[in-house]
């Protein structure tokens, strides 16, 4: 392990409670998906029993200990948790959890309207596609997709989920359609009353970490050249670690994008927050195979 | 009857045509409203000028119990971008700290909980708050991950019924808006009441707080603003605001001025008059007039300079062409 991987592993475990779950940043509570990220980057065992003891009985994982609701981190635990080679019934239990979470749809009849009254102009995608919100009642974004199509792609290699590989599909077509103009995404918003809406190289590098393996290679080139002008001007530790997972997965060279990440890291310290320290680690130390899927 | 702007709000922010359909105005909570408010208008011609000594003058009027206690600032970094002006100055958020400090408060704390981007690093680097915490040695509180609790909300504009809110704002002595002077395309105007969606932790809510869109915008705004039992204030950033296609893509427009006060309707009220805005066309405006504070010019003390007079004519957003203050 390298000198600056060493760093983000010891400020990881300063993170962690005295019941081994993880904070987003200190002083904040364990959650789930500090949890199971740092699981992922740690292979820490006794935060994979921490996420065990939190799955909801409805399959789901909260958001923490401290708000119990079923939550877009659930993605997170179940690649966790798979990578950690967890017992089927479990993964299971969370995968069918997951096939049957959607983001809010308007009905056949609100999108009929909506087309006949021009509000469908004003946001400029198709919202009859199926994906995956970040609260229950929510409308569909990108991120919480891009983390539930690489949780159901991986569990499709330990357990047969009913209806995981059309769900699967489902959201991948809305990332597509999502896509921002020229490549890459945001938070899920190509235009806006006829603006264009631009990508973020974090979300952007998150999603085709999500689509390694897609056959839509001019896609995916056109993104990855966004995401490359898009770090020139916005190199956070986040956006390079992510980039460098999604170039790895793909494929691609990662080392410079390692370079820069451990050069900024160096410079002014590691970040702050839990999630964006794991990818940072992940990034550095070989991680990029606990987030791969077959293809 | 359905409220135009709230069938819009949910609408058009959420891509969730008729998702508000049926929506009534519950009854109203009890009457928060003042006798009279009062607002200061301060001109402030650019960010160099020294406002800290604008701002301690401006309070002098409002007194803020800050002796000993703990000041939160809630400016506004929803999203960055370098081609705009969407976020509070940071030269007005070191100017709010320095002032509160001068004023003996124990702790000045600076929080917000981006919007639309979860890269909070980028986005305090990017826009020049960074540097402006570590020199003046501010704690940040990144409300999207702050420890929660779950507040009942009192209005009953959203069918929400509680909110998870951040612990670092409920234990607040003081809750500081800070918000930008800009118009804003799904309501109408965002100022010291829109800004405190930012209050609203994503981590639970989403990026963007999509549960509040889909709840409708305005509904959401009066709901949160209502909740919070906490003593406030509001400091505009009006020396550049935004027109037109806000709150991310709009135009820079300088309007000189910062705008402060306790009453968030008051001040709210005098921003849109200020931008050529009638606060009675926007919805959470003309609600929290009925309940929560005074948009009436009539019940406004104007102090400093006269709002009249500083009147600029905010090209208003592409979907609200009927906001002009006639």
């Amino acid at each position: 392990m390298s000198s600056t991987a060493l760093k983000l592993a010891q400020l990881l475990a300063t993170r962690r409670t005295p019941e081994a779950g993880y904070e987003a940043v200190a002083g904040a509570g364990a959650n789930t998906e500090s949890t199971a990220l740092a699981a992922l980057a740690l292979g820490d065992a006794e935060a994979c029993e921490w996420l065990l003891a939190r799955q909801r009985p409805d399959g789901a994982w909260p958001l923490g200990d401290a708000v119990p609701e079923p939550s877009w981190a659930s993605s997170w635990a179940l690649i966790a948790l798979a990578q950690a080679g967890a017992g089927a019934e479990p993964l299971a239990h969370g995968a069918d959890w997951l096939v049957a979470r959607e983001g809010w749809r308007p009905s056949l009849l609100a999108r009929t309207i909506g087309a006949l009254t021009g509000q469908r102009r004003r946001i400029e995608h198709d919202l009859a596609l199926r994906g995956w919100p970040w609260h229950e009642g929510a409308a569909s974004w990108c991120e919480p997709t891009a983390s539930a199509l690489l949780a159901l792609r991986q569990l499709s290699t330990r357990i047969a989920t009913p209806g995981a590989s059309e769900r699967a599909l489902a959201g991948e077509r809305l990332l597509w359609n999502r896509m921002c103009v020229g490549g890459g995404w945001n938070y899920g918003n190509r235009r806006v009353l006829g603006e264009t809406i631009p990508p973020y190289p974090d979300t952007t590098a998150l999603v085709l970490l999500a689509l390694h393996g897609s056959a839509r290679r001019e896609e995916i080139a056109h993104s990855f050249a966004a995401l490359e002008r898009l770090l020139v001007a916005h190199a956070s530790s986040l956006a390079l670690a992510l980039a460098a997972l999604a170039h790895e997965l793909h494929g691609r060279d990662p080392e410079p994008l390692r370079r820069a990440l451990r050069e900024r890291i160096e410079r002014r310290g590691p970040p702050s927050e839990t999630r964006a320290v794991a990818f940072s680690l992940l990034a550095l130390d070989g991680g990029a195979a606990r987030l791969s899927v077959p293809t | 009857m359905m409220r135009r702007r709230e069938f819009l709000g949910a609408t058009l922010a959420a891509g969730a045509l008729l998702a508000s359909c049926g929506r009534r105005a519950a009854p109203l909570p009890p009457d928060r409203r003042a006798a009279r408010s009062r607002v200061a208008v301060l001109p402030a011609s650019s960010y160099e000028v020294d406002l800290t000594d604008l701002l301690l003058r401006g309070l002098t009027a409002f007194a803020p119990a800050v002796r000993g206690r703990r000041v939160v600032l809630k400016p506004n970094y929803v999203e960055f971008d370098p081609r705009g002006v969407i976020n509070t100055h940071p030269r007005l958020v070191e100017a709010a700290v320095l002032a509160f400090l001068r004023l003996d408060a124990a702790e000045v704390i600076v929080g917000e909980g981006a919007g639309h981007r979860r890269d909070t690093e980028y986005i305090l680097e990017a826009s020049g708050l960074e540097a402006v915490l570590r020199e003046r040695r501010v704690r940040f509180v990144d409300l999207n991950l702050d420890r929660v609790a779950q507040v009942e909300l009192r209005a009953r504009f959203t069918p929400l019924g509680q909110l998870w809110l951040p612990r670092t704002v409920l234990d607040a002595d003081l809750l500081v808006s800070m918000p930008k002077l800009k118009t804003h395309h799904w309501a109408g105007v965002t100022l010291s009441m829109k800004n405190l969606f930012g209050i609203v932790p994503s981590a639970i809510y989403g990026w963007p707080k999509n549960v509040l869109h889909q709840a409708g915008i305005p509904n959401s705004i009066v709901d949160i603003n209502a909740a919070l039992a906490l003593p406030r204030l509001a400091i505009v950033d009006g020396i550049v605001g935004m027109e037109g296609n806000g709150p991310i893509q709009g135009e820079a427009r300088a309007a000189g001025v910062v705008v402060i006060g306790d009453d968030f309707p008051a001040v709210d009220a005098t921003c849109a008059r200020i931008m050529g805005v009638d606060p009675q066309r926007v919805d959470h405006l003309r609600w929290a007039g009925d309940f929560l504070g005074n948009i009436d010019p009539a019940r406004i003390d104007q102090l400093a300079e006269d709002p009249k007079l500083l009147r600029q004519n905010f090209a208003p957003p592409p979907n609200f062409p009927r906001l002009r203050l006639v």
